[in-house]
């Protein structure tokens, strides 16, 4: 029983697009936390 | 191969004595079977072996074949190059036969490899308990504290 | 050298990245460790860090060279499902976030893990749990020594020894430095590093081979990666899952990030931290995974990420992985070395020998057992013994005896001693008898499992009646 060829293809896409989104989520906590001075 | 130097009947026969076992230790090296590393008797639960083999001397195109049968019919190259080691992974059930031969000179003693997966059974009554037993932490974790804290 | 096809970078290369990232960790950890005024500053990064830096921090310590090196192990030996379970130790970060938040507000003061068992369940337990924490932290702090030397050699042709101590020197300069500051604030630029690092590379082998070839050569040469039902990554599933739960729960990495953060940011920079890594494994296996299709002969399985990066980009790419590489082993060897400090300082030397040091003396004593925390593990880390999926996986069944104990102790007034320490005891023996009986992937599974039963077994027998602000230490004049 193979896992489906268009199941690992989206669980790769996505989860490469998920790591592209990470690097900006970081970038804007980080504004966000500077602009509100609580960066530490 | 002509001798271009006088020699007395005597010292020509050492002579090509001597030459003879020269070219033959030649074409022994020359035709050197690598070996493999390790047991020629492998066994594997999961279906992913590294075979390594010993160096040959510099410059060494090593080939390694792979066959279902001893005979090595349908045998297919997995691997032609100067590397000494190879990981292969994913093989199903069955038994495998590895050879090797470094600059398609004679081939190595076969290597047999016997994949014989874990049983399913097995693998699936383990990951019941951990299923339970992740979905119990889950509850837990989730469910917190019966009272709140003051 | 097993792998004779090509050089990856050269060693001049090499040691100009090294020089250069290593310059710009001191640095930073110089800079930023001048913040730290006091031990809550230099332990705790003064205990108000937000959620950017706190996410980011926690992202990149759970990012270890095992992320780079064994998640494309995992995917190359264990196929999809070995991708999956991989993937499954983000569950612990994501399972600490409420205990974040709980240990957040009845600790408000506290500094360790170790403070927190000792609290709760008093001595006996402490000390036990102690063994099997620094027991655990040892053994990873080693593996990312070893790590670092062999990837240092197999991508630059740099000597094991020599790659090794470069890394363990210059992450133990700017941890003494800079303390938990420099381990956060280097935490944030590894993290952003590793990530952008990642998505280059995927998306490089994803444009080099179609993703149908890569599919169909799998099914042809190794078919059982992409089978639902390979029996051996079935069972790591659930067991890395657990494991990865049992390290979270237990370690003071987590827990003093914990303190460091504020009360906010906690809660929520487990979660985003968690949901982030959660992806970065999948990536690093298809990487993996397409290394037959490319046609790079794989010598090893723990060399898989590196050869197919740097050979599907050729020399900037070969930089990029070495970067990639070198940043997730600093990130996570910073917070080992900083987090197994502090256990040590508070628990063993402050708690233990010398109630009364002063702050002075504290620092003191944290810089040298940072110290002494690298060198013993240079020592151990010289002889370059085992494979590091070894070494690690034997504490599996430790950590995994934890995780029952921790979590009702913080949650169930009825939770008691006694059920902590033979929830622990019998969590790590059995699962140590199923690692040597019946294999490393049943270990940690076997390891949560046995405690739980015993810890809920003990709750419901020999019920407690803790009061929840006893875990709040006043620091004055305490006497554990």
């Amino acid at each position: 029983m193979q896992f489906p060829e268009l199941f690992v293809e989206i669980m790769i896409m996505v989860s490469l697009g998920l790591i592209s989104v990470s690097v900006i989520v970081l970038i804007v906590l980080l504004i966000v936390d500077f602009v509100k001075q609580r960066v530490w | 191969m002509t001798f271009p130097y006088r020699t007395t009947t005597f010292s020509s026969w050492y002579l090509s004595l001597v030459l003879i076992l020269i070219s033959s230790l030649n074409l022994v090296a020359g035709d050197q079977r690598p070996e493999f590393r390790g047991k020629y008797e492998l066994m594997s639960r999961d279906g992913h072996v590294r075979l390594r083999w010993q160096a040959v001397g510099p410059n060494a195109i090593y080939e390694l074949q792979q066959s279902d049968t001893p005979a090595f019919d349908n045998a297919e190259t997995i691997y032609r190059g100067p590397d000494l080691a190879t990981f292969i992974s994913g093989l199903p059930d069955g038994v495998y036969y590895y050879r090797l031969r470094m600059n398609d000179g004679d081939w190595s003693e076969p290597l047999t490899l016997t994949v014989k997966h874990y049983s399913l059974q097995l693998a699936l009554t383990l990951a019941g308990l951990g299923a339970i037993v992740f979905l119990l932490t889950v509850a837990l974790v989730l469910k917190g504290t019966p009272k709140a804290i003051r | 050298m097993e792998h004779q096809s090509y050089n990856i970078i050269s060693p001049e290369h090499g040691w100009i990245i090294i020089a250069g990232l290593s310059v710009l960790w001191i640095g930073l950890g110089y800079y930023w460790g001048r913040r730290a005024k006091s031990m809550d500053g230099y332990m705790l990064a003064g205990r108000r860090v937000g959620l950017a830096l706190g996410t980011a921090t926690v992202m990149a310590t759970w990012v270890t060279s095992n992320t780079t090196m064994l998640a494309p192990q995992f995917a190359l030996e264990l196929g999809i499902w070995g991708m999956i379970a991989y993937s499954t130790a983000a569950l612990g970060l994501l399972l600490f976030a409420p205990l974040a938040a709980r240990i957040r507000r009845l600790m408000p003061r506290g500094y360790t893990s170790g403070d927190f068992i000792r609290l709760r369940y008093g001595k006996p337990a402490w000390v036990l749990f102690l063994l099997i924490s620094i027991f655990y932290g040892f053994i990873w702090l080693i593996s990312m020594g070893m790590a670092g030397g062999i990837l240092m050699n197999a991508i630059a042709g740099i000597p094991y020894e020599i790659g090794m101590s470069v890394i363990l020197f210059v992450c133990v300069a700017y941890t003494l430095f800079g303390g938990l500051y420099a381990v956060i604030g280097t935490d944030y630029v590894q993290s952003v590093l590793i990530l952008i690092g990642i998505v280059i590379i995927g998306v490089a082998v994803f444009q080099l081979v179609d993703f149908g070839t890569v599919y169909a050569d799998l099914s042809t040469d190794k078919p059982m990666l992409l089978n639902a039902l390979l029996p051996a990554s079935i069972m790591a599933v659930f067991n890395n899952l657990l494991f990865g739960v049992g390290e979270v729960f237990h370690s003071n990495v987590w827990w003093s990030r914990v303190f460091a953060m504020s009360q906010k940011a906690g809660r929520r920079a487990y979660l985003i931290g968690g949901l982030i890594w959660l992806p970065v494994p999948v990536a690093a296996g298809f990487i993996a995974l397409s290394s037959g299709s490319i046609g790079i002969n794989i010598t090893r399985p723990d060399m898989v990420g590196p050869l197919v990066a740097a050979n599907v980009l050729g020399q900037a790419g070969a930089i990029v992985v070495f970067m990639v590489f070198f940043c997730s082993l600093a990130s996570s060897l910073d917070s080992l070395l900083a987090s197994t400090s502090d256990l040590i300082t508070q628990d063993i030397y402050k708690k233990m020998i010398k109630p009364q040091a002063s702050e002075a003396q504290l620092r003191k004593a944290s810089s040298r057992i940072v110290l002494g925390l690298g060198f013993v593990a240079w020592i151990v880390c010289l002889p370059r013994i085992g494979t590091l999926a070894d070494v690690l996986f034997f504490a599996g069944p430790l950590v995994a005896s934890t995780i029952w104990p921790i979590a009702t102790g913080l949650f169930w007034r009825k939770a008691n001693a006694r059920g902590a320490i033979a929830g622990m005891i019998a969590g790590s023996v059995t699962g140590l008898v199923f690692y040597f009986v019946v294999g490393w992937y049943s270990a940690s599974l076997i390891g949560a499992a046995t405690s739980m039963i015993v810890v809920v077994l003990f709750t419901y027998l020999f019920p407690g009646t803790f009061e929840w602000h006893k875990l709040d230490e006043k620091t004055a004049a305490s006497n554990a």
